[in-house]
């Protein structure tokens, strides 16, 4: 099997730090916190210092987390076009 | 080795990880975060790790309590919930004053200004940031608090330690509103509408106090018409004032006694 066909190891920490980069980047963007992401996503406002503090979620949060991260920008870039 | 005995060594051992390794980790992490913070919004994120590593650390003393633990595992996990304590305390008072300062400099909107004015726009909601009413209302409690009692949360803590009880959210939220009253009193003891001067009579003096006043009330009251009046009711009654008669009678013996006696001192 080739590098290009390489299967990639999703590991428990990858998905951990992409949530938690993701949300940290929409922070700094606007000038937002953790807690009012985890509010307003799925109505827990120490979610992401619990996962950050290396606390386990299930998929299916993970994904209401992004989904609403992806709206945000979305709708963010919609404003600025 | 039985299978309840391996699952008991099991939790034995999870408990001491949880102790020893994670929940200082998690202290250590919220301290580090709220020393870096900067602005409203990373003040409140290391208010919540702090948070989330007081609940890490009840739920381990709690667990080690259940297991019947060693007293010294017990007490490292409250030591860990009181630091986590703190720190959230610090970040509270920390939000407040920043939460404040950007108040005054227009980055939050202020309440009871119109939100749809054109030079507010730009200002974030508490919301937006991921605050409640409540949170500042808190955060300005533990402040004013340290302000007028500097180190009374660490102080507060550090009793239950030494009392050796669980050092919780609501022994601290205790402490911190009542040092926050007697700051906004301007110092001092609890107060209450008591007057500070009066000092409660003795058995004694309860007595001749209503002595005196039975005997006041009764003077003012025997004007000539009242007396009149009085006698002329006793007259008009028709059902029996044996009783009522007699204990007028017995009254002015017992004054002439009492008299008597006060000239005989």
């Amino acid at each position: 099997m080739g590098v290009m066909n390489a299967p990639t190891e999703i590991t428990a920490d990858a998905v951990r730090q992409n949530l938690i980069s993701r949300a940290r980047a929409h922070c700094l963007a606007r000038n937002t916190s953790l807690s009012a992401i985890g509010k307003a996503a799925i109505s827990d406002d120490r979610f992401l210092a619990r996962v950050e503090a290396g606390g386990n979620f299930t998929l299916d949060t993970y994904q209401r987390v992004i989904d609403w991260l992806d709206a945000k920008e979305a709708a963010a870039s919609d404003v600025a076009a | 080795m039985s299978l309840a005995h391996q699952i008991v060594t099991t939790e034995q051992h999870s408990v001491a990880a949880i102790n020893v390794n994670s929940l200082q980790g998690l202290v250590d992490r919220a301290s580090k975060q709220l020393a870096s913070a900067k602005g409203a919004a990373e003040v409140l994120d290391a208010a919540q790790m702090a948070s989330v590593a007081y609940d890490a650390a009840k739920k381990a003393a709690r667990f080690a309590k259940a297991k019947g633990a060693a007293d010294e595992l017990i007490s490292k996990a409250h030591r860990a919930q009181a630091d986590a304590l703190e720190i959230e305390a610090a970040a509270k008072r920390q939000l407040a004053d920043e939460y404040d300062a950007a108040q005054e400099r227009g980055e939050i909107r202020s309440a009871g200004i119109n939100q749809h004015a054109a030079s507010n726009t730009e200002a974030a909601s508490i919301a937006e940031i991921g605050l409640t009413h409540k949170d500042i209302h808190e955060a300005r409690i533990i402040r004013d608090a340290e302000l007028a009692e500097p180190g009374i949360a660490r102080r507060a803590l550090d009793a239950r330690l030494a009392q050796g009880l669980e050092p919780n959210k609501a022994a601290l939220r205790e402490a911190v509103t009542e040092a926050a009253k007697q700051g906004l009193r301007g110092g001092g003891q609890s107060q209450s509408n008591r007057n500070p001067h009066y000092v409660a009579p003795s058995r004694a003096g309860a007595a001749w106090t209503h002595l005196y006043g039975t005997c006041r009330a009764i003077a003012e009251w025997a004007t000539d018409e009242n007396m009149a009046l009085a006698l002329q009711g006793l007259v008009e009654r028709n059902d029996d004032q044996a009783a009522n008669v007699r204990a007028v009678r017995r009254a002015a013996a017992i004054i002439n006694e009492i008299t008597e006696k006060m000239n005989a001192h």
